[in-house]
């Protein structure tokens, strides 16, 4: 994998403000440790450009060049990158949201704040069989495939 | 120079949807039978599914897209110039491991455009001709349904009960009622209860249940894995470089080298390319000899072009409630809609569409949109009401639009760029037609009145998903001209005797619903047909 470990630092800086804190779920830097992420970026290298793309984007921004760097630029000046960056390279932004999504949605402590409980054996997660009794009406429809 | 292995009858390449059920067919014949596959078996306990990161998986490592997916077994594609993105799976059992397992079948008039649409061509045979054939695979692969649909033929009990609707599916089914529109349970190879040593899905689970996944019927445990029982040999790990002729254009076997890079030539009596739409033409291209100068069985130049696809759009209603089955049940094979599926003059396009009801997938997806427009929940401070407005709380539709074949769609061979066996890749060249926009904005706009009829508040649509590309076909069109078709009436190449095409390729037309039973009725029938002699 081509991407470094501080490169992944510098994306880490911006997990917050894609995915904040409110009173009932966890920002996304409680959830995604930079190990995961990195370990993520290793079983495959589908996210390797777009992120290497995002990083050098960042580090080409003025603001950032200006502060002395991507890892000194305060929350508003991220944001503000970030916004900027989804308009000019709205490709390689979706692989950044793409592995943050997948990352902080996948764990268990997010689905069991969201109730997503995916055990067979869950009461929940129960269906009832199909009833014909659903097919009164569209039984009697008259027949309209062509017959050729 | 290739290793020479002893002369065997027949050899079929490729053993998906059309290559497992004509092996079966043929096995057991008296005839030595061979198939070779690029992949490898596939354990079902490999799924992924059960656990928490089961959508990272699905994204990726199990992603239906070859090109992401990156298996040992799998080629690269190169779609660039493609609206839409093809997607495959390759093993023992093919893309029939990585399916939804909806199985319509096409109408009698699919078979009939030009007549009586003056477009395309009418196939050679008709729906008639596939009856006996659809009957059997329905039988084989084991389809879940019931009878009684007004839109389409009368046909034999299917052998299982379909699967639930749930309260989505009632809901939609209701909607349809109260607006006097066509609807009916879907058919499926999904099975409802258990079947030939297959377990019946239990009604209980999401999406991402394991065993939902193993009651979905692939071809390496409903046809090879009793072909075998029956004398049928399987290579596995075999990548077909090309199909052998001699110098007077007769058909001698085929090249293909193994996972350690042994090359072999294979002498065959019959060879039979049942390598999906991309697959088979670029094995035909690549099989260039000075008799067949332009590929193998391409007088007629259509090898590789007409690629068809089945363009999807989506529309997915928002809704209030909370008691929406959400991912619980089939993903896909709930229910189909085909109230708009013929041609009406007072449209401004040609040909029709089903819709096909789908839920959603987990919360993972859910921010990414799939399953809703493909729009993404958006980053920042709204995240999470956003994801809260959706989560759970939507379900839609996939709008299936026939694709009509055109000679600039099409799949070409890139003799610069090879993969590891050294074959040239696939190069595909797809825009999606005016009548195809048309004909998916219609769909969108009538599954927006359905949902919108159900209850939804919010229709959020899709005018075209790229990455929808499951239906290869038309590549190597079925007729009776071989100035104007690749194989006859019987799947058998016009040029070459003894060269057989099953898969979509052979797809005259694309009809307006999922190709597999149809691919599997051809591939039986031209197995019958080559019994018969």
């Amino acid at each position: 994998m081509s991407i470094s470990k501080l490169e992944i630092s510098i994306l880490y800086n911006f997990f917050d403000l894609i995915i904040p804190s409110n009173e009932k779920m966890p920002p996304a830097s409680e959830i995604i440790s930079e190990e995961e992420f990195q370990k993520l970026l290793s079983t495959t290298n589908k996210y390797e450009k777009g992120l290497s793309n995002i990083v050098s984007f960042i580090r080409k921004e003025p603001t950032a060049r200006v502060m002395g760097g991507p890892m000194v630029v305060n929350e508003k000046q991220r944001a503000d990158i970030l916004v900027l960056m989804e308009s000019i390279i709205p490709e390689d932004f979706s692989t950044l949201i793409e592995t943050i999504y997948l990352l902080y949605y996948s764990k268990s402590e997010i689905h069991e704040k969201i109730n997503w409980d995916t055990r067979e054996d869950s009461e929940e997660n129960k269906i009832d069989p199909f009833d014909p009794a659903i097919l009164k009406n569209i039984s009697k429809k008259t027949p309209f495939w062509k017959k050729v | 120079m290739p290793k020479n292995l002893p002369f065997v009858d027949i050899i079929i390449v490729g053993s998906g949807a059309s290559g497992g059920a004509c092996a079966w067919k043929l096995s057991g014949s008296g005839a030595k039978v061979v198939l070779l596959e690029q992949g490898n078996w596939f354990d079902q306990n490999d799924y992924p599914g059960d656990s928490n990161d089961w959508e990272i998986v699905s994204k990726n490592a199990f992603s239906f897209n070859p090109n992401i997916r990156k298996l040992d077994s799998d080629y690269k594609i190169l779609d660039e110039n493609s609206d839409i993105h093809p997607l495959m799976y390759n093993a023992v059992g093919g893309s029939t491991h990585h399916w939804t397992a909806h199985t319509p079948r096409f109408h009698p008039s699919d078979f009939k455009v030009k007549t009586l649409d003056g477009v395309a061509d009418d196939w050679p045979i008709s729906y008639w001709d596939l009856e006996e054939y659809y009957e059997l695979n329905d039988v084989m692969m084991g389809c879940s349904g019931i009878n009684g649909d007004p839109a389409n033929p009368p046909r034999s009990t299917r052998p299982m009960p379909p699967l639930p609707l749930g309260k989505d599916g009632e809901r939609i089914a209701q909607a349809a009622d109260r607006l006097g529109w066509h609807w009916w349970p879907s058919d499926s190879y999904q099975a409802s209860e258990n079947y030939k040593g297959r377990i019946g899905w239990n009604n209980q689970g999401t999406f991402a249940s394991k065993n939902k996944w193993k009651s979905i019927a692939s071809t390496d445990h409903t046809y090879i894995t009793p072909a075998v029982e029956n004398g049928l040999e399987v290579r596995t790990n075999c990548a077909v470089q090309n199909i052998s002729v001699d110098n007077n254009g007769n058909l001698t076997g085929v090249i293909y080298v193994d996972s350690k890079g042994t090359q072999y030539f294979q002498e065959a009596g019959k060879v039979i390319l049942a390598c999906n739409g991309i697959g088979t033409p670029r094995i035909l291209l690549n099989s260039k000899s000075k008799k067949f100068p332009n590929g193998l069985a391409n007088s007629s130049g259509l090898v590789g072009k007409n690629l068809m696809y089945h363009p999807y759009a989506s529309a997915t209603g928002l809704f209030n409630e909370n008691d929406l089955n959400y991912a619980l049940g089939p993903l896909a094979n709930i229910i189909i809609v085909q109230e708009f599926y013929e041609t009406d003059p007072k449209r401004d396009f040609l040909r029709g569409y089903s819709f096909q009801m789908n839920r959603a997938h987990g919360p993972a997806h859910t921010a990414l949109g799939s399953g809703s427009g493909g729009v993404s929940i958006p980053w920042g401070k709204d995240h999470h009401d956003e994801f809260s407005k959706r989560f759970k709380k939507y379900l839609g539709f996939a709008i299936i639009s026939e694709d009509l074949p055109e000679l600039h769609n099409r799949v070409e061979i890139d003799e610069n760029l090879k993969d590891k066996n050294g074959i040239p890749l696939p190069k595909i060249f797809y825009k999606t037609s005016q009548n195809t926009r048309k004909l998916l904005d219609h769909g969108l706009k009538s599954a927006e009145k359905l949902l919108k009829e159900a209850g939804s508040y919010e229709v959020i649509k899709q005018p075209l998903i790229e990455t929808a590309g499951w239906h290869l076909m038309g590549t190597a069109k079925m007729g009776i001209d071989p100035k104007t078709s690749v194989v006859n009436s019987e799947c058998q190449t016009h040029d070459v005797k003894n060269l057989y095409i099953i898969d979509g390729s052979v797809f005259t037309t694309s009809a307006a619903v999922n190709p597999t039973p149809t691919i599997q009725a051809i591939a039986l029938r031209t197995a019958d047909k080559i019994l018969r002699g």
